[in-house]
C-alpha cells in the first residue's frame, strides 16, 4: 500500500508539469492580454509607449518559453506570483477563498449523499414500482433544473417570503450563522449532483441484489434490512465512491454559478474572473491547485476502496 | 416512510411555485425623530486637534419627515465586485466607492455633476493652465494602524496632496485619464494648505468627475512606503471612515473616523459583494442591504410602488453605438453608412431591450452632459425603403434572389462584432436581423470582452458595437484624434477631431458646449457612427436611510453636504 501511494504521489510531479505547460500556453495564446483587459477602451493610442512599458515590466514581451521557465523557477521556490489586478500573492488569493469553497463542497456533498444514496437504494428495492419512478424522476429533475434558477427560487421562498435564511453571503461569522448561510447553496449544488449518484446507486444495487451471496444471506434468515445494508449496500458503494470522490474533487475547484448566485466567495469566481481579466498568475495558480487537489482526492478514494472492500489490495 | 418522502417532495415543489407568485408583505416602520443633536467637531488649537461638542439643528431631511438625526447603525451597500483600493490602479466604480470613503478627495461630485468641497475647500484658476487649491485645515490621517499608531497621527497638508498627485501621475499603468496625464506639468505646495497645479495646456476636464483631479485620492507617503505592493489592500486615509477589513469577493468593512472634521453618524459602512443582479435584489428586499446599485428593468415599476424603497435614477443616460472600421471599402461611403442607419428602428430596438429604462435621445453625450443635442435623432429615422434606395443608388441589388444584396457579382458581406455581456447580445441580434431584412449581408459575431478589445486594436475589418463613455469627455475618449478606437478604426474626421481638440482646451463651459455640439452634429450627420437611443439606470435605497446624496463615481456618505444616518 505504501509503495502504491508513493508511486501515485511521484506521478504528480510530471503531471503537474504537463498541466502547467498546457495551461500556460492556452492562457497566453487566447486573444487579449491583461494590460488591455485591465484598461479596456480607456486606452489612448498615444499611450502605446506606456502600455509597452507595462508589458515589459510584466515580462509579457519575452518569448513564451522564457516566460514559462521564469514562472516555473518561481513556482519551485513556492512563489506563485502576484495577481495582476490586486497585486496580492496568488497563494493568498487562493488560500483566502479555499475555506469557503471547502465549506460549500462539504455541505453540498453531505446533502447529496443523505438524499441520493437512500433514494437509489429505495429505487432499486422497489424497482418497477411508482416509488422507483418517482425517485428516478426526482433525480432527473434535480439534475435538469438550472442551478441559478433553483437557487433564486430557494431564496424567494426561504429568504424573502419566510425570512428564515440569509439570501447571500457566508453569514455573520458565527457557527450557526455559517450553517444557515450554507443551507441554500448546499441544497442547490447538491441537488444538481444527485442525479448521477442516485442512478448509479440504483443500478449498482440492482446488480448486487441479484448476486448469490445476497440469496445466501436471506436464506440464512438474516433480517432484510441487515442484508440490504451490510451485505448489499457496502458492495454497491464501490462504483459510487469513485463517482462521489471525483465529484468532491471537482467541486473543490469551485462552482462559479452557485458562488455567483449566492455571493459565495469561492475559488470558482476567482478563477473565472482571472480568465476574463487575463490574470495569468491567478489562472496558473488556480489550475495547479485544483489539479493537485483532484489527484490527491482521487488517491484518497482509491485508499478508501480498501476499507470498503477488503478484497482490494494495491500490493 | 415512503409516503412521507413523496408528500415532502410534492410540498417542496408546490411551495416553490407559490413563492414565485406571492407578493411581498408590506412592513410599516415607525420612526422617532429628535430635533436638536449634540455633534462633535475637531478644531485645531495651537496646532493640536481637539474635539469639541456643540448643539446643532439637524440638517433638514425629506419634507414628510420630522427634522432629526441619529448616531449609530450600519449602512450596507451592494457592490458587484471590488478589487483593490489604490486610486492610481483603480479602474472600477465599486472599488472607488470604498476609496472615496477611506480617503479624502480634493472635491466631491453631486449627482448633477456640480462639484463641492472636500479636502480642498476652494479653488480657482490663476490662468488657463494654473489651478490653485486651498486645503481644509486640521484634517488628520487615520491612526490606530501600523502606519500611524494610536495617538501618533499627523495633519494632512499640501505636501500630501503633491505626493498623491505625483504618485498617480508617475505610476506605471496609472488609471488616471490619459487627457490629464498628457496635460499635467507639475504640482507644488505653496504653503501647508495651498497647492498649485500647472498644466502644459488647458484641460477642460481637469475639474471633473472620474477624470482629471476627480480621480485623485489623497494618500500618505508613509503607508505607500510601509506596505509597498500591498498598499492597495491596506488603505490608510483621512476620510470619514477607517478601513477595518477586506474579505475578497465578500465584503469591505469601514468604521467611523471619530477624528474626522465632520463626525459621521454611522458606526459602520459595509460594502457587500453580490455579483448576481437577481440575488442582489432579493437581498435588498429582505433588508440585508440598504442600497442596491442596479435595479433590474423588469422590477423598476414594482419597486417604485413600494413605500419601503426609494428609487433614484443614475443621473446618467447612455446607449451603445455602432462604429466602423473605416479601412473597409463598404464603410468609406457615407451613403452606405446612412443606409445602415435608416434600416434600423433604433427607437424600437432600444425600447424593446431597455423597457422601463428607456430614456430617448441620440449621440454619445446624454442629457446633462456637455455636447448633448436633443435634435440629433433627426438623422436616424426608421426608413427601410430609404435604406434600400440608397443602397440601390450605390449599385447594390439582389440579382440572384438569395435575400442578400450583391454588386458586380459579389454578395455584400461584413461582420458586426459585439461583446457577450447583457444587453449587448440583444442589441446585436436586433440590429443584425433588421439589417438582414433589407438585404444587408451582415454576420453577427459575439465574443468575450477581452477578445473584442484584442480584435479592435488588431484592426478588425468589421463594424463594432460598443458602449460606455457617457460622461463628460466621453466623445473625445472614443472618437478623439488620439483615442484608441478612433486610431484603431482609421477614423479620419478632421472637422470632428479639430473640434474635439478645441473642446479639450476650452475652459469656458458655454463655449465648450457649443463646440461639442458641433462635433456631434458633424459626426452623426455623416453617419460615422450609429447610436442607439439612451437609457438610464435605477438604484434603490431603503427608506431607513436618510440624507443620501447618491453615488456618482464617489460614494458621498459623509461630506460637507450630507451625513447619512439610518433608523434602526
Amino acid at each position: 500500500m505504501r509503495s502504491y501511494i508513493l508511486q501515485r504521489l511521484l506521478i504528480l510531479f510530471p503531471l503537474l508539469l504537463a498541466i502547467s505547460m498546457v495551461t500556460f500556453l492556452l492562457a497566453h495564446l487566447a486573444p487579449g492580454d491583461p494590460v488591455m483587459a485591465r484598461f479596456g477602451l480607456d486606452v489612448k493610442r498615444m499611450e502605446t509607449e506606456r502600455l509597452e512599458q507595462i508589458r515589459e515590466e510584466l515580462g509579457l514581451n519575452d518569448p513564451l518559453p522564457i516566460q514559462y521557465l521564469r514562472y516555473l523557477k518561481d513556482l519551485l521556490r513556492g512563489d506563485m506570483g502576484r495577481s495582476l489586478t490586486t497585486h496580492a500573492p496568488v497563494s493568498e488569493e487562493i488560500a483566502s477563498r479555499f475555506p469557503a469553497t471547502l465549506q460549500l463542497t462539504v455541505a453540498s456533498m453531505l446533502f447529496m449523499l443523505i438524499v441520493a444514496i437512500p433514494l437509489g437504494v429505495i429505487s432499486a428495492v422497489k424497482r418497477g414500482t411508482l416509488i422507483d419512478n418517482l425517485c428516478m424522476g426526482g433525480a432527473l429533475l434535480g439534475v435538469s433544473m438550472p442551478a441559478f434558477w433553483f437557487g433564486i427560487m430557494l431564496m424567494l421562498l426561504f429568504s424573502l417570503k419566510l425570512g428564515w435564511l440569509p439570501s447571500t453571503g457566508r453569514g455573520d461569522g458565527t457557527f450557526w450563522g455559517t450553517v444557515k448561510a450554507l443551507i441554500m447553496p448546499g441544497i442547490t449544488l447538491g441537488t444538481g449532483l444527485m442525479g448521477l449518484v442516485t442512478r448509479l446507486t440504483r443500478s449498482s444495487m440492482l446488480e448486487v441484489l441479484g448476486q448469490d451471496y445476497m440469496r445466501t444471506a436471506h436464506a440464512k434468515g438474516l433480517a432484510p434490512r441487515l442484508v440490504l445494508i451490510r451485505h448489499g449496500l457496502r458492495n454497491a458503494l464501490i462504483p459510487v465512491a469513485t463517482v462521489v470522490g471525483a465529484q468532491f474533487a471537482s467541486l473543490l475547484g469551485g462552482t462559479v454559478i452557485i458562488e455567483t448566485v449566492f455571493a459565495w466567495p469561492g475559488i470558482g469566481r476567482l478563477a473565472v474572473d482571472a480568465i476574463s481579466r487575463r490574470n495569468y498568475p491567478v489562472i496558473m495558480g488556480t489550475v495547479l491547485v485544483f489539479s493537485v487537489t483532484f489527484v490527491l482526492i482521487n488517491l484518497l478514494v482509491d485508499v478508501l476502496y480498501t476499507l470498503i472492500d477488503p478484497r482490494i489490495r494495491y500490493d | 416512510m415512503k409516503r412521507l418522502i413523496l408528500a415532502a417532495n410534492i410540498l417542496i415543489v408546490a411551495s416553490l411555485v407559490l413563492a414565485a407568485c406571492a407578493a411581498p408583505t408590506p412592513i410599516v416602520e415607525e420612526v422617532e425623530v429628535p430635533v436638536e443633536v449634540v455633534v462633535k467637531e475637531t478644531v485645531i488649537v495651537e496646532g493640536t486637534p481637539e474635539t469639541v461638542e456643540k448643539v446643532v439643528t439637524a440638517t433638514p431631511g425629506p419634507v414628510e419627515e420630522e427634522d432629526t438625526s441619529k448616531f449609530g447603525g450600519t449602512l450596507t451597500i451592494q457592490a458587484a465586485g471590488m478589487i483593490q483600493f489604490d486610486f492610481a490602479q483603480c479602474a472600477d466604480d465599486n472599488s472607488w466607492w470604498v476609496i472615496s470613503n477611506i480617503y479624502s478627495m480634493l472635491y466631491r461630485i453631486n449627482q448633477d455633476r456640480s462639484l463641492f468641497p472636500d479636502l480642498a475647500t476652494s479653488w480657482e484658476y490663476e490662468d488657463d493652465t494654473t489651478l490653485i487649491l486651498h486645503l481644509r485645515e486640521g484634517v488628520m490621517w487615520h491612526d490606530g494602524n501600523e502606519v500611524f499608531p494610536e495617538g501618533e497621527s499627523r495633519e494632512v497638508t499640501a505636501d500630501d496632496v503633491v505626493y498623491s498627485i505625483e504618485y498617480g501621475v508617475n505610476m506605471e499603468g496609472s488609471t488616471l485619464s490619459a487627457g490629464f496625464l498628457s496635460a499635467f506639468e507639475s504640482v507644488e505646495a505653496l504653503d501647508d494648505y495651498t497647492v498649485q497645479v500647472k498644466l502644459n495646456k488647458p484641460d477642460a476636464l481637469l475639474l471633473s468627475g472620474s477624470r482629471g483631479l476627480g480621480h485623485i485620492a489623497v494618500i500618505p507617503q508613509e503607508a505607500v512606503e510601509y506596505y509597498g505592493e500591498d498598499f492597495g489592500l491596506n488603505p490608510v486615509g483621512s476620510g470619514p471612515f477607517e478601513f477595518v477589513e477586506y474579505s475578497p469577493d465578500e465584503h469591505v468593512i469601514l468604521q467611523r473616523n471619530e477624528d474626522y472634521w465632520k463626525e459621521p453618524y454611522l458606526d459602520e459602512v459595509v460594502f457587500r459583494v453580490i455579483p448576481d443582479e437577481d440575488a442582489a435584489l432579493i437581498a435588498f428586499e429582505t433588508g440585508e442591504i440598504d442600497w442596491l446599485s442596479n435595479v433590474p428593468k423588469d422590477d423598476v415599476a414594482r419597486l417604485k410602488d413600494d413605500t419601503r424603497f426609494i428609487l433614484q435614477t443614475s443621473g446618467l443616460e447612455c446607449g451603445p453605438w455602432i462604429m466602423f472600421d473605416m479601412t473597409v471599402p463598404y464603410f468609406q461611403d457615407q451613403d452606405f453608412r446612412q443606409a445602415l442607419a435608416y434600416a434600423l428602428d433604433i427607437e424600437g430596438i432600444t425600447r424593446n431591450v431597455e423597457g422601463e429604462l428607456y430614456a430617448g435621445g441620440c449621440g454619445i453625450a446624454g442629457p446633462g452632459v456637455p455636447g448633448y443635442d436633443p435634435n440629433l435623432c433627426k438623422y436616424f429615422p426608421y426608413d427601410p425603403e430609404g435604406a434600400q434606395e440608397l443602397l440601390a443608388g450605390l449599385g447594390w441589388e439582389d440579382t440572384d434572389g438569395d435575400g442578400v444584396l450583391d454588386k458586380d457579382g459579389e454578395p455584400m458581406s461584413f461582420e458586426l462584432e459585439i461583446w457577450n455581456t447583457d444587453p449587448m447580445p440583444r442589441y446585436g441580434e436586433a440590429v443584425a436581423i433588421q439589417w438582414q431584412e433589407v438585404g444587408i449581408g451582415v454576420e453577427l459575431q459575439t465574443v468575450e470582452f477581452g477578445t473584442w478589445i484584442d480584435d479592435l486594436f488588431a484592426g478588425p475589418q468589421k463594424a463594432m458595437m460598443a458602449s460606455g463613455f457617457c460622461t463628460d469627455g466621453g466623445l473625445n475618449g472614443v472618437f478623439g484624434r488620439e483615442a484608441a478606437t478612433s486610431v484603431a478604426l482609421g477614423y479620419d474626421m478632421p472637422d470632428v477631431h479639430d473640434a474635439l481638440d478645441e473642446a479639450n482646451v476650452t475652459i469656458d463651459p458655454g463655449e465648450r458646449e457649443n463646440i461639442l455640439r458641433e462635433a456631434q452634429e458633424t459626426m452623426f450627420s455623416q453617419y460615422y457612427a450609429i447610436p442607439m437611443r439612451h437609457s438610464t439606470g435605477y438604484s434603490a435605497l431603503r427608506s431607513r436611510v436618510h440624507d443620501w446624496l447618491g453615488i456618482f463615481w464617489s460614494a458621498n456618505i459623509c461630506t460637507e453636504n450630507n451625513n447619512v444616518w439610518v433608523t434602526e
